[in-house]
């Protein structure tokens, strides 16, 4: 290759890097034959875990420059320590300092302001009549890994010319940072999570023991199997196919679709739960939450909840008998047109309010709810009350 | 096919010793290269064109802080002030309809570490405000506050229209 050329070759690589660059974080692997836990502790921190083919611990960590300077990638990196250890039996590995919580970070600059445009502050209504939904829906939306598109993100932003006006912003004005990490492991490691502001997909089925404590952090799994799982969820997101054994405290948190739940407990307060189906010995305690609860698996034998404030949708069991009674104080009901309310008692004592099927059936649910709203329904609900 | 293009010259450096008479040599090749030169003018102009190219967006890219102090975060503080007076506003029509101190706790309670969330997001705001995560993350924490009084208060008008019908039917 002729010298000029060899210059406008490499001139062109140089400018090409300045838009788009890859950088490698951290690549690891650990031999986990003498291993029992894995502690992860995140902060902004967007992370896939896979199962690993063999028996050990692979840490992968890429993340994509797109319209990024040298230095602040420099400032980025630098801000992204992700650091690792092994004491005992426990690998440790912790990643902070960066506020990567999506698989694709945009961020824009401009000279004269932006504005934001739309419904940023109106609410969503729920739709007035919610029909029943099946375990398969559940299931496929949690399959579902769709993020929010540059289009979307900009959708309700503009930005302000040097004469005051709003415009849309130019999409190849904004910068865009793609995160790519991975973390394998074998199925036997119990699991330690410590996670605030960071998203983390399991793509593998767990059956060892899980103890999660996360803020701010959207959380998704496939089935979680373990009576010793303790989990302990403020803000953020929870989805799950199958949840059987263990613990569950949701704080505010604004979305938790689980597609099946059996033999465990779920503590909540501010949160929306939705359950596509509740088998065996399941039991809700409850603060000023949102239930909807689609279906019962055919031997669920025991259902309790004990509410305060809370608004429950519960759909019939489908195609099977069942006993429901209810316990309420200052509470309503609603089954098709047909409301059933109770005032406030003076001693705040729990008065019987309905009873469905006969008191011998093994499948029983059982709800005690004061100052609460139940609606009942076989194929839809309506919310227009 | 992946190649260090580094080690090409290294190899290149590896293979040539400078001959003796390397200095009559190269300006042989700089008379005959300056006889060559309107061959190669387009590829000056593209290369000039390059520089000016990666130099212009080094320095828009690299603008002191002092020039770039971000408008987004007036904007910010804004929609800050206008969802605070409507919080504020929706709180004393909660605790003017609520006749539950327990609650009304309760959900002090909850505003409060909201608040608290709002903090620690606002100070990862200021050291990265171009982030659209962030702002959405802002927004979302004063939305959700307003949120969850106006859903409480809907919750408590419907069970006292039920008590009210409760108490006339009696």
């Amino acid at each position: 290759m002729k010298t000029p050329f060899k210059i406008f070759a490499l001139m062109l690589i140089t400018s090409l890097q300045v838009q788009s660059q890859i950088k490698d974080i951290y690549k690891e692997s650990f031999d986990a034959t003498n291993l029992k836990n894995l502690v992860l502790d995140l902060e902004g921190t967007y992370v896939v875990i896979e199962a690993s083919e063999d028996n050990k611990v692979y840490f992968d960590y890429t993340i994509e420059f797109e319209n990024y300077s040298n230095k602040e990638i420099d400032k980025i990196l630098k801000a992204v320590k992700p650091e690792s250890q092994i004491v005992n039996d426990k690998l440790e590995f912790k990643s902070k300092g960066s506020n990567i919580s999506s698989d694709v970070t945009y961020s824009f600059e401009t000279l004269y302001g932006i504005t934001f445009e739309g419904d940023y502050i109106n609410f969503k209504e729920p739709t007035t009549r919610q029909f029943r939904k099946s375990k398969q829906y559940f299931l496929d939306i949690n399959s579902s890994s769709r993020g929010k598109s540059l289009k979307e993100y900009l959708k309700n932003l503009r930005e302000v010319d040097d004469k005051g006006e709003k415009r849309k912003i130019n999409s190849k004005n904004v910068k865009i940072l793609r995160t790519k990490f991975t973390i394998k492991i074998p199925s036997h490691l119990n699991l330690r999570l410590m996670a605030v502001n960071s998203n983390m997909t399991f793509k593998l089925d767990l059956e060892s023991q899980l103890n999660v404590n996360a803020r701010n952090t959207s959380l998704k799994f496939q089935s979680i199997q373990n009576p010793l799982n303790n989990f302990d969820i403020v803000n953020g997101s929870f989805r799950s196919n199958t949840l059987n054994g263990g613990a569950y405290k949701f704080n505010h948190v604004d979305e938790v679709q689980i597609a099946e739940v059996r033999n465990l407990t779920i503590d909540g307060e501010f949160s929306t739960t939705k359950i596509g189906e509740v088998g065996q010995h399941v039991k809700i305690v409850d603060f000023n939450g949102k239930f909807w609860l689609h279906n019962f698996s055919q031997d669920f034998k025991s259902f309790q909840m004990d509410t305060e404030y809370s608004e429950i949708n519960l759909f019939y069991p489908e195609n099977m008998d069942y006993y429901i009674e209810t316990y309420g104080n200052d509470t309503v009901h609603y089954y098709g047109n047909i409301i059933t309310e109770i005032p406030p008692s003076r001693k705040n004592e729990l008065s019987k309010m309905m009873v469905i099927g006969e008191e011998s059936n093994p499948n029983k649910i059982q709800i005690n709810t004061a100052h609460g709203i139940i609606r009942f329904g076989s194929d839809f609900i309506d919310l227009g009350e | 096919m992946k190649q260090d293009i580094r080690n090409l010259f290294k190899e290149e450096d590896e293979l040539k010793t400078l001959p003796e008479d390397h200095s009559t040599e190269f300006l042989e090749k700089l008379r005959k290269q300056s006889k060559k030169e309107p061959s190669f003018s387009w590829l000056k102009i593209v290369a000039v064109l390059l520089i000016a190219l990666t130099i212009g967006f080094s320095v828009y890219y690299n603008q002191p802080e002092a020039v770039k102090v971000s408008p987004i975060i007036a904007q910010v503080e804004a929609v800050e002030a206008q969802y605070m007076a409507s919080i504020e506003e929706e709180w004393q029509s909660f605790i003017a309809i609520a006749n539950d101190d327990i609650l009304v706790e309760r959900f002090r309670k909850k505003l409060k570490e909201l608040d608290l969330d709002y903090q620690d997001i606002s100070m990862q705001f200021k050291s990265d405000s171009n982030n659209i995560l962030i702002i959405e993350a802002l927004v979302a924490n004063l939305q959700t506050r307003l949120q969850i009084l106006k859903d409480i208060q809907k919750h408590i008008k419907i069970l006292n229209q039920k008590n009210e019908h409760h108490e006339n039917t009696i």
